[in-house]
């Protein structure tokens, strides 16, 4: 809102410097000096300068700052909802495995089925306020984004608005019939510049980050833009260390393995093979890689691939491209609907996949590590003080390692 | 003339001469070039080594001596334009010339109109595919990072040195603030970078998932058939890339991370995929204005501020294979600059035949054909190439008896033939010709088999695939096993 009143305080500094151009269309022009008493009596750099710029700013930074306190508040709170959802769901989904694994009766089924409901129940509870807290995140994100954007814009709306009544004020006098040697200091062109001159000032001195002393930045003489900056980093910061403070990813893969392995198992739930044979397979999973710091999934729903972009649209896609290979677009949809609906419309997609979250190389602590204290760092195990990345740190190729079967 | 007088006349010539060769040595130190000061300061974050020493390894060493990469090509006379899919640019880095930021001619800026009719409205840089807008503005660090690699202004006595003193560098911002986005948002950005004439492609980005991603395989086959050199991060994981895309893809020069001592980087991935390596380790490029990007990325460890170089925080020091990717999209770029007709595929040759062999002798799935060598690739013929690599030994079954399946690619632009040997041990200094063959030019595919008679006992052996080609030319590629 307050860069629409900054623009609006500009507009008003053009229209006052457009006001005494009618006169210079007339059949008499009015002298230079007399178009510049007129300028100055309604419109200067100094009463319209851009000295309010630092205040808008700040008063931006005040209302953003005021905003993420209450808006991380709330954000903690659903983050702490979404853990524990998402820890209860993880031991009701491992009671539900213990049970399976136990099972030997069918009433033992019985009482596995109804575990299994109630770990689905806390499961599907837990992806909801995930879901939610993940919303709020990527909203709070979004405002932050919002509120920079919406700073630089009206700076630069202001300049923009600055040449073009430049190049109005220039193409009316030369319609008047000023000649350029009438133009001096004191003309509207020249008040113009001045303008435009105490804008880049200001500016400039928004966008100036501090200076380097000693090793380290001296924040005194830090602009008011460079400081919205800082607010949003921290703010980002911020967003990003309430939700992953409690970051439900981790019970809730828990809860998912839990289960699944408890409804494999409960296949076999009373045991079909005979009295003193093995049991079923409890479908225990191998340790799996997984993405633990990805929280943002910016454009979730499918990728695919049709024959055409006709078939593309049917499935309600976003076509990203064409070529030989088919046409590959985007659905906002699950790829089980996208695939139902690929049924119903009677096309046939050379792929479905899941709009995968892709991430850049994972960060690490050896990405910038101080090299002094890590010397070591990169080759083969890597001694380091706790605590350790979750990826396998150092791995070479496994050993391949080949039995003879015996003849 | 007395003896005495041509004594002090020659002497005099001699101190003259002797003068003149100081005078001149110390000119040639004064001009030196480039005269970005980085490129020959060290322990600028206390490390015991120069701060730009991935430029030395690979040949881009100071111009004028007949031996830098640059003596060769530095890019001026025909820019070509690398499109960097990452976090963005910060375009307006005092180090980023504005020169060197692709400029789309064919768009008119500001007027609201596709003017080019590509499907974007004032892309007059790049394009954000996260904010489907037209400024790639850098949020995060990571792309300025990787872009400054390949693209700081050279010779401006100022901060570091990049690859290519004419490279267009074409922003397209597919990742948000954090570092995160969508396989759509790749596929979007690898179209329009082939789409708006990039010729290299660097992409330091990785995603994690159990299963390839069809549609960056799509869009990488996109770019690839437009003639797009696709040159991307193995990744950090210290992982087979065989799962991880874009670095598990086909059509693209996957790239592993190596230290100042040649040795590959603990967490580069590895595998059938890797192509070549690069420094990976405290590579010291730019940074964007107000980013911390190892801030974002969530290290316990990581101090704020603590990556930053120099008095004015224009530069940042990190390691990962996200920097070793953009050395070898940089040097392509130098090729191009120096033969524009070339097509991907032969740069793709001169780089793999001419890296220097580090680790494994030959072809090895930790650094590949081994570390880029920029002057021998800008040398290099681009018809050339002879691949041979041993991907993997494996047990399989032939008329019921148990076998040593040997995997891999042989195949070559002069092609002879190949064999398999076997030596005992890791490092053997006998070996012996071994197996059956499946002969003619492999590519990721069966090379052979091997039963247990080939080896007449148990423990270590070390199996080698041997290639040699018409010029009498041979490479080979290692793999060791155990028996029991």
């Amino acid at each position: 809102m307050i860069w629409k009143v900054r623009s609006s305080a500009l507009a008003v500094l053009f229209l006052s410097l457009l006001f005494v151009l009618p006169a210079l269309a007339g059949t008499a022009p009015p002298s230079p000096q007399q178009v510049n008493a007129d300028i100055k009596a309604k419109a200067t750099p100094d009463n319209q300068g851009m000295t309010g710029l630092d205040k808008d700013i700040g008063a931006t930074i005040r209302d953003l700052d005021r905003y993420m306190t209450r808006a991380l508040a709330d954000l903690k709170r659903q983050t702490q909802d979404a853990k524990k959802k998402a820890d209860d769901a993880a031991k009701a989904a491992d009671k539900a495995k213990t049970a399976a694994d136990k099972c030997k009766t069918a009433a033992d089924k019985t009482a596995l089925d109804a575990l299994i409901k109630d770990a689905e129940k806390k499961q599907k509870e837990a992806q909801d306020a995930k879901d939610k807290k993940d919303k709020t995140a990527q909203d709070l994100n979004n405002k932050v984004d919002d509120t920079v954007k919406a700073v630089e814009n009206g700076m630069q709306e202001m300049k923009e608005q600055l040449s073009k009544a430049s190049e109005k004020i220039l193409s009316d006098a030369k319609a008047a019939g000023l000649k350029p040697e009438d133009w001096s200091v004191a003309t509207p062109l020249a008040n113009i510049a001045a303008t435009q001159q105490a804008l880049d000032k200001a500016v400039d001195k928004a966008n100036k980050e501090g200076e380097f002393k000693n090793g380290k930045l001296d924040t005194t003489n830090e602009g008011m833009k460079s400081k919205l900056d800082g607010t949003a980093v921290k703010a980002r910061q911020a967003i990003r260390k309430e939700t992953e403070a409690s970051d439900p990813s981790e019970s809730l893969k828990k809860a998912k393995d839990a289960l699944d392995d408890a409804k494999k198992a409960a296949e076999n739930c009373p045991p079909r093979v005979a009295a003193g044979g093995a049991k079923g397979p409890a479908g225990v999973k191998g340790k799996q890689v997984q993405e633990t710091t990805a929280f943002m999934n910016t454009e979730q729903g499918s990728n695919v691939c049709t024959d055409n972009a006709e078939d593309a649209k049917k499935l309600g896609g976003d076509v990203i491209a064409d070529g030989p290979a088919g046409t590959i677009s985007h659905v906002q949809d699950s790829p089980q609907t996208v695939e139902k609906r690929a049924k119903e419309k009677g096309v046939k997609p050379c792929w479905i996949e899941i709009n995968f979250c892709v991430i850049f190389t994972p960060l690490t602590a050896y990405r910038g590590h101080d090299h002094a204290a890590h010397v070591d760092s990169g080759r083969g195990q890597h001694d380091h003080d706790a605590p350790d990345p979750s990826w396998d740190w150092g791995v070479t190729p496994p050993d391949t390692v080949i039995r003879w079967e015996a003849k | 003339m007395t003896r005495s007088n041509r004594l002090v006349r020659y002497g005099g010539a001699v101190f003259a001469f002797f003068l003149v060769a100081v005078c001149a040595r110390e000119l040639r130190v004064q001009e030196r070039a480039p005269n970005d000061p980085y490129l020959y300061s060290k322990g600028s974050w206390k490390q015991g080594y120069q701060d730009q020493w991935g430029h030395w390894k690979i040949g881009l060493t100071p111009t004028g001596l007949g031996k830098s990469a640059w003596d060769i090509e530095n890019g001026e006379k025909n820019p070509v334009i690398v499109a960097v899919i990452d976090t963005g640019l910060d375009y307006v880095h005092p180090d980023i010339a504005k020169k060197n930021v692709w400029i789309n001619a064919k768009e008119i800026p500001g007027n609201g109109v596709d003017d080019d009719k590509n499907g974007f409205v004032d892309d007059v840089i790049g394009w954000n595919f996260i904010d489907n807008d037209n400024n790639p503005w850098d949020n995060d660090g990571h792309g300025t990072f990787t872009s400054g690699i390949i693209a700081a202004t050279i010779n401006n006595k100022e901060g570091i040195a990049g690859i290519n003193r004419g490279v267009k560098i074409m922003p397209i911002r597919a990742l948000n603030f954090m570092g995160r986005g969508a396989a759509s948002h790749m596929a979007k950005a690898l179209v329009y970078a082939a789409d708006n004439g990039a010729r290299v492609i660097n992409i330091s980005i990785e995603q994690l998932e159990m299963e390839k991603s069809k549609i960056l395989q799509w869009a990488v086959d996109y770019a690839y058939n437009k003639g797009a050199l696709i040159v991307v991060a193995a990744g950090n994981q210290g992982h087979d890339t065989a799962t991880i895309s874009p670095s598990g893809l086909e059509h693209v020069i996957t790239v592993a991370a190596t230290d100042h001592a040649d040795k590959r980087m603990g967490f580069s991935n590895w595998g059938k995929y890797i192509k070549i390596s690069a420094p990976g380790e405290e590579i010291l490029s730019l940074r964007a204005r107000r980013t911390d990007l190892l801030v974002m990325a969530g290290s316990k460890e990581y101090t704020a501020g603590r990556a930053i170089v120099g008095p004015e925080a224009k530069y940042y020091h990190a390691s990962g294979t996200s920097f070793a990717s953009p050395f070898v999209a940089g040097v392509a770029s130098l090729i191009l600059a120096k033969n524009p007709k070339l097509t991907a595929e032969q740069v793709e040759r001169m780089l793999l035949m001419s890296a220097d062999d580090v680790e494994a002798p030959g072809w090895d799935q930790l650094t590949g054909y081994g570390r880029l060598n920029a002057r021998k690739a800008l040398e290099a013929d681009p018809d050339y190439f002879l691949y041979t690599e041993l991907h993997r030994v494996a047990p399989g079954r032939d008329g019921g008896r148990t076998v040593v399946q040997v995997f891999g690619t042989a195949t070559g632009s002069h092609w002879g033939d190949y064999h398999i040997e076997i030596g005992q041990g890791e490092n053997p200094t006998n070996w012996r010709r071994a197996g059956q063959i499946t002969g003619g030019q492999v590519k990721d595919n069966l090379l052979g088999t091997l039963t247990q008679g080939d080896f007449g006992g148990g423990g270590k052996w070390t199996v080698r695939l041997v290639a040699q080609d018409k010029k009498g030319l041979t490479r080979e590629s290692r793999s060791t096993l155990t028996l029991q």
